[in-house]
């Protein structure tokens, strides 16, 4: 999968989001730019039963340098703890289990998305649709990236008119909220034009300097 | 037979021309409309039937076989804890049942969604009743007793298994991915397996309606 991805040389944009955070005063945090071989496009948290305290975050991660990596830890300013979570379906059963590490072998990606690999959020404050938070990835070098999130509701409550819905044109039932299918738009070749898919693809965040 | 009158024959002759033409046309029919449609997850021709169980839903209200007859439901085991694969389903369910109510809504009328919680410790009413309410109006959540839940997830060919806690005490509870259809008698007419899609769903959910709809006629 995404041999391509795998072959292609380092792209522009990381060392164009490194001068701004640095020129943000990110320097502060030398783990910021030290992590930039890792890109997370895409990542939200789904919106929950407000009286529920367990989030689920998901996002894509992409291994840009030549050396493997293996994520450790998560943390999240509104939950308690964070845990690293794979849900695997066998023979019907839905079995989630806790992972303590995962590895990032040098020009992977991997998907953490509904029905799979997910981000578990633990006591965590209720968000609705449409707020916005941080993660902190946590690696087994030192590395630490920060990545900002989105909340978004499931399709259900977008398709009734319950929840913001922040990207348009995503049918109801797939179960995903919309942005999912940003995965697509991104493909194996990255197009960086526009000031949304932008938002969505981070490699520092570009909040933190203020 | 020698006795039968000539002039009888005839006519006899004719209405047992008739009757058999009759049955056989309604042997056709039978026999035609007892082809199952090729619906993935459709257990037909035996679905099981239920027996009586003993749960309650998120008003405390007994939710047994009686409360279960009469309505289509669609029934998916999970737990509220549970932020992946339920809010997931669940969300699914909502999506096919917005579907119905656009496209068939004399069909979405009698249609239920039947959240069961196999954890009942964690699951009180108020933890169902603000979970479900979530996905959806009419979404009814019931939970119960331990053994109770398993004698009905048993009856449904479903497992649940509660995991050893961790040191924070908590918990998660392995539970079957499949979503279950029981029809308004009471039988388990389908299970389908995951992954699922709501237009998917809704239009296997249609043609195996109006299938059992056609064998009750």
């Amino acid at each position: 999968m995404n041999t391509a991805a795998r072959l292609r040389p380092g792209r522009p944009m990381p060392g164009l989001l490194q001068t701004l955070a640095l020129a943000l005063g990110l320097g502060a945090f030398p783990g910021l730019a030290q992590a930039a071989g890792i890109q997370v496009l895409d990542a939200w948290i789904q919106e929950g039963p407000p009286s529920l305290d367990v989030l689920s975050a998901y996002m894509e991660l992409e291994n840009d340098s030549a050396q493997a990596r293996t994520l450790v830890a998560v943390q999240s300013p509104i939950a308690e703890r964070v845990e690293i979570h794979g849900t695997r379906i066998v023979e019907g059963v839905a079995r989630m289990r806790q992972l303590e590490r995962v590895s990032l072998p040098a020009g992977s990606r991997l998907n953490l998305a509904p029905g799979g690999m997910h981000l578990m959020l633990i006591n965590a404050q209720p968000l609705r649709a449409g707020a916005r938070s941080e993660l902190e990835l946590q690696f087994e070098n030192g590395e630490r990236l920060r990545v900002p999130v989105e909340v978004r509701a499931p399709a259900h409550r977008q398709a009734a008119g319950q929840g913001p819905a922040p990207h348009a044109g995503h049918g109801m039932g797939t179960g995903s909220p919309p942005g999912h299918d940003q995965h697509d738009k991104h493909g194996v070749h990255h197009h960086h034009a526009s000031p949304a898919e932008a938002s969505g693809h981070t490699s520092t965040d570009p909040h933190a300097g203020h | 037979m020698s006795a039968l009158p000539r002039v009888l024959i005839a006519p006899l002759v004719v209405l047992a021309a008739v009757s058999s033409f009759g049955i056989g046309l309604w042997l056709s029919d039978r026999l035609e409309a007892q082809a199952p449609p090729q619906v993935p997850g459709l257990l037909w021709p035996s679905p099981p039937g239920l027996g009586a169980f003993s749960l309650h839903d998120q008003y405390g209200e007994r939710f047994g076989l009686e409360e279960m007859k009469g309505h289509w439901s669609f029934v998916f085991f999970g737990f509220t804890n549970c932020p992946d694969i339920c809010p997931l389903t669940l969300g699914t369910l909502a999506g096919m049942e917005q579907d119905l109510s656009r496209e068939a809504p004399e069909v979405a009328d009698d249609t239920r969604i039947v959240f069961v919680s196999v954890d009942p410790e964690r699951d009180d009413e108020q933890a169902l009743a603000s979970y479900v309410d979530y996905f959806g109006e009419g979404l009814l959540g019931v939970t119960g007793d331990p053994e109770q839940l398993e004698a009905f997830a048993r009856q449904l060919g479903t497992v649940f298994l509660q995991g050893a806690p961790g040191q924070d005490g908590s918990y998660t509870v392995d539970h079957s991915a499949r979503v279950l259809l029981i029809d308004p008698q009471g039988r388990l007419v389908a299970a389908f397996s995951p992954p699922h899609q709501a237009e998917e769903l809704a239009e296997r959910y249609r043609r195996i309606r109006s299938f059992i709809e056609e064998e009750n006629a």
